[in-house]
């Protein structure tokens, strides 16, 4: 059973020997205890890896030059942190009140919550932290390698010896075990230590006990479903009541990753709501800015002593988004191409360092000097394009807010991306350039399909449209117009011709809605040429929908009705004339009902066509409750969008 | 009973207006057996009148005993079985429906079911009208696919059945259906048509209508027939004995649009849009068919415009129309004409009014 899981041990510090002398002890893996034994090991132990500056895990010695750079130059000091001041006082703060101050009776709740992007240093800064205190340990939940149920259903149905006698255990099942033990018993017993103890006890060199425990849950379970979300939720709050130590958990935000789904970014919301609930300090981290990632990596490239030209660097530092870890991965990458490079061009040569060296030698040098450079122009190139692979994500109301906001280079800057367009157009058709990424690069990092941007770009564009612009707005509907054609144009080939082709194919279909998201978008941009004033304007999700549902309801209604018409006047009766000539008649009937000798079919039919007035507010009723609640200020979002770059 | 029901003709000999096209119709039929045919006009002409005049015509009064059903109809679409929920009327000899209302799955539904009648064929005592009459109402509003399936199926089961579509536009009907049919258009009755029929129906209710009441119930109805005595029928529970000054009763939704129409026409902005926009979803929920909207539309707008502006208004208007066509939400394109009307108004009081 053990062998499945990696093992961890608590060791005192003096085996990690490229560690600076601290006094917290590690928790580390015991790969070659694994290794020997078990063969997915591996699998397990490449798992944690991936984790960035944590000085609990060391990685092998023997292999240092090929570490990641992420581990090598993980922060240790303070200083070292690329996370804004403010930032690491607030949780320095928290750390001395529950830990210095312990014996206090406290009562404002001992978790503490950081929320924030991937990679903008949470785990580090904690770690960092953590080892600056004397007699305070840090002790993480570390979630086994889960079975997952297809594996297990596989292993079971086939009779895979060994597995057979495993039992399922779900990773909730594992994390609310966990949470239990903790609160039950106030030495933090670890399930994992527990269980390999027998086997590992060599390995094991217990420290001293007295020592204060923070616990840190870094790998919160993710679970679908509203009923599991609402019992992870519970079980939360309890533990978050109930610990008896001071805990840190840390939730890393999927904010505006539409490509998660709404469940996971819902989950999200929905934990820290708990752990705000139950009195945790809650700490936002934002993603650390360009400048600071440069910093960092520039102080890297120092240490590993290679050069990657300063464009390059803030290149990388722009495009992680914020993810230092990946900023430093994207480096790492560049400098081992370099150094390949450097090797297959002169083999003599050196790293680019040296090339001032060179220079002071002979002239004949120059020309293989300058092929080197051609060179590398073209490696850079490349490696834009490889590296550029993180790609950043925009909520729908942010890509939306891009593109109604309307910004654009203004006069000032205008000189220089005017010769961009080699014709001169007429006056009335030129704009400036963009102030934002293409358009349709925007849709795709919304992780929307074009029809229901046009229909969000539909709903909210008259918002955005000075009082005095309703030509642009005729222009920009025209252009939905168009784009509501090439979507028809869409689901009509992806009938016919999605079958008939070949499946290497370029699909027409998506050609079309392509198009009809650049057309929809980019006719925005074009058509408002008089943007309203900034104000407070809030982005309404469309009423379209809800419209159509509306409609698709009336028209089973109607279809009732029609069959009653039918019956009674034993023609048939087409749909339209129905809706618009028989109903309004039966319903002036109805309302002179009481002077009249109706006839049987109108008083029948009359009677419950009334409700048409009173239904007709319903709509509206609700269209506004759900504007309501799908209201985001735009303005909010684009002020911590400037938050960020002053980071 | 409705009047409109209740006053229908039923016989070709007895229709009061298109006289000539049910003498010609009677002739088509007196051999026995007729061409495919196509009826097409604006609505409330009397296509539907002369087509169940030309059913009783060839089959007698066998062809009036109908049933009104509502089964629901299996049919296999390449892989799946679909279940469709259609009405159809049918007698021994025919069977009518509105293929339309299948939604998409039009084209599985036309097929089938004129499979379905091919294969029961009425038995007749002489033996000669070996075929059943399948009646389609509303066949612009099928779909193009559902057209050529149709096509194929009219050949195929030629001998079995003959089809009589009916429809408002001929130009929604692709090419190889109309060739196929024998074309009968059937034009919007006038003014003295509509007049006439009026006085018929108002003696045979013991009504008084003075001819200038009837004249303006008439022109109210914009040469719809149905309309006409719908509206008469309307008029005399709102007040009888008619007066002189009492006002024609006009649907709802028409005043809705007369009150769209003088909002867009006070106010040209953004804002008015978005409440514009608000109107039109309100229709459309009601299910007010969209080209309605925009025609209605369109003749209120021109009712209010300099005459200066009324070809172009008239361009986008036909322009978005084609539009609603092509695209998939209507919402889209009846908006996209009252920004452009906006727009072209606007300019126009600029420039004259400064």
């Amino acid at each position: 059973m053990g062998k499945r899981k990696p093992a961890f041990v608590v060791v005192s510090d003096d085996e990690g020997t490229d560690e600076p002398p601290s006094s917290e002890p590690l928790i580390t893996e015991t790969k070659p205890f694994l290794t020997s034994q078990v063969g997915d090991s591996s699998l397990s132990c490449s798992i944690p890896t991936g984790k960035c500056g944590l000085p609990r895990r060391q990685s092998f010695t023997q292999s240092s030059d090929v570490q990641a750079w992420v581990d090598k130059y993980r922060p240790r000091e303070v200083s070292d942190l690329a996370v804004h001041a403010k930032k690491i006082a607030e949780v320095r703060e928290w750390m001395v009140n529950k830990l210095q101050r312990c014996d206090k009776p406290d009562h404002c709740g001992k978790v503490l919550l950081l929320v924030g992007p991937t990679g903008c240093g949470k785990t580090a800064v904690i770690s960092v932290l953590m080892s600056k205190f004397e007699g305070a340990e840090l002790c993480e939940w570390d979630p086994p390698v889960p079975t997952l149920w297809n594996e297990h259903l596989h292993h079971v149905n086939t009779g895979s010896e060994g597995y057979y006698d495993i039992p399922y255990v779900s990773k909730i099942q594992q994390f609310t075990e966990f949470l239990d033990g903790v609160t039950r018993y106030p030495l933090l017993p670890l399930p994992h230590e527990s269980q390999d103890k027998g086997n590992s006890t060599s390995f094991l060199r217990k420290t001293v006990v007295e020592k204060q425990k923070v616990l840190l849950i870094d790998d919160l379970p993710i679970v679908h479903g509203r009923e599991s979300i609402l019992k992870l939720c519970h079980r939360l709050y309890n533990f978050a009541l109930s610990v008896q130590f001071p805990t840190i958990v840390i939730v890393t935000d999927f904010l505006g990753n539409e490509e998660h789904g709404q469940g996971i970014s819902t989950l999200t919301t929905d934990i820290v709501h708990t752990f705000e609930s139950a009195g945790a300090k809650k700490i936002t981290f934002n993603p650390i800015t360009a400048i600071a990632v440069r910093k960092v990596l520039n102080r890297i490239m120092i240490a590993e002593k290679c050069t990657v030209s300063p464009e390059l660097v803030s290149f990388v530092a722009e495009s992680c988004g914020g993810d230092i870890r990946h900023a430093i991965n994207c480096l790492q990458f560049l400098c081992i191409g370099s150094k390949s490079i450097s090797c297959s061009w002169d083999p003599g040569g050196d790293i680019f360092l040296d090339k001032s060296k060179r220079k002071r030698g002979t002239g004949d040098n120059s020309s293989v000097k300058r092929k080197k450079l051609s060179q590398c122009k073209l490696l850079e190139k490349k490696c834009k394009s490889s590296i550029d692979c993180r790609d950043s994500s925009l909520s729908l109301f942010h890509a939306l807010g891009k593109v109604l906001h309307n910004k654009r280079i203004t006069e000032a800057d205008k000189i220089s991306g005017k010769n961009s367009i080699g014709f001169i157009l007429k006056e009335e058709l030129q704009r400036h350039p963009l102030n934002m990424e293409e358009p349709e690069t925007l849709i795709s990092q919304a992780h929307t399909d074009a029809a229901s941007f046009l229909c969000f770009l539909h709903e909210n564009v008259l918002e955005f449209v000075d009082e005095e612009g309703i030509e642009d707005v005729s222009v920009a509907l025209t252009y939905f117009s168009d784009a509501d054609c090439l979507l028809k144009s869409r689901k009509r080939s992806s009938s016919s011709f999605f079958s008939v082709h070949a499946s290497d194919e370029i699909d027409p279909a998506h050609i079309g809605e392509a198009v009809a998201g650049s057309v929809c978008a980019r006719g925005v941009l074009f058509a408002n040429t008089h943007p309203s004033k900034p104000r407070w304007l809030s982005i309404r999700s469309p009423s379209i929908r809800q419209v159509d549902r509306l409609m698709n309801e009336k028209k089973i209604e109607n279809y009732t009705k029609l069959l009653g018409v039918i019956q009674a006047s034993h023609t048939m009766c087409t749909h339209v004339v129905q809706v618009a000539e028989l109903e309004p008649l039966y319903k002036q009937l109805a309302y002179r009902k009481g002077q009249s000798n109706l006839t049987l079919t109108s008083k029948e039919i009359g009677s419950d066509l009334l409700f048409f007035p009173s239904q007709s507010l319903g709509i509206f009723s609700d269209m506004e409750a759900m504007d309501i609640s799908n209201e985001m200020h735009v303005d909010d979002m684009i002020s911590s969008e400037d938050e960020i770059e002053e980071w | 009973m409705l009047w409109v029901d209740k006053y229908r003709p039923h016989t070709l000999d007895k229709v009061m207006v298109h006289v000539e096209e049910a003498q010609q119709l009677k002739q088509l039929v007196s051999q026995g057996d007729c061409p495919h045919l196509l009826f097409y006009g604006p609505s409330g002409a009397g296509k539907k009148t002369l087509i169940m005049a030309l059913l009783r015509e060839m089959y007698g009064s066998g062809a009036e005993k109908i049933k009104v059903e509502n089964k629901p109809w299996k049919v296999e679409a390449g892989s799946r079985k679909l279940e469709v929920e259609l009405t159809t009327i049918s007698s021994n000899y025919h069977v009518e429906l509105n293929p339309s209302d299948a939604g998409f799955q039009d084209r599985y539904v036309v097929q089938e079911i004129i499979k379905e009648m091919a294969k029961s064929r009425p038995l007749d005592v002489s033996g000669n009208k070996s075929f059943k009459v399948l009646v389609l109402n509303e066949v612009d509003r099928l779909s193009k696919e559902a057209q050529h399936s149709l096509r194929r199926t009219m050949e195929k089961y030629s001998s079995a059945c003959r089809l009589v579509l009916c429809c408002n536009s001929a130009s929604k009907v692709i090419e190889a259906v109309r060739s196929r049919c024998l074309n009968i258009r059937i034009s919007a009755p006038s003014k003295e048509e509509i007049m006439k029929v009026l006085q018929h129906v108002a003696k045979k209710e013991g009504l008084q209508l003075s001819s200038s009441f009837a004249a303006r119930i008439a022109l109210a109805s914009n040469r719809n027939l149905r309309r006409a005595i719908l509206s008469l029928e309307a008029c005399k529970v709102q007040q009888y004995p008619f007066t002189e000054d009492q006002p024609v009763q006009t649907t709802d939704w028409e005043q809705y649009i007369v009150e769209i129409a003088s909002d867009i026409v006070n106010e040209q902005s953004p804002k008015r849009l978005f409440l514009v926009r608000g109107k039109l979803y309100e229709l459309l929920v009601n299910c007010i068919p969209p080209e309605l909207i925009l025609k209605r539309l369109l003749l209120e707008l021109m009712k209010k415009l300099d005459s200066e502006l009324k070809h172009e208004v008239c361009h986008w208007a036909a322009f978005y129309e084609h539009r609603m066509q092509l695209g998939q939400k209507a919402i889209f394109h009846l908006e996209a004409f009252v920004a452009k009307f906006m727009s072209i108004y606007k300019r126009f009081l600029i420039n004259t009014f400064g």
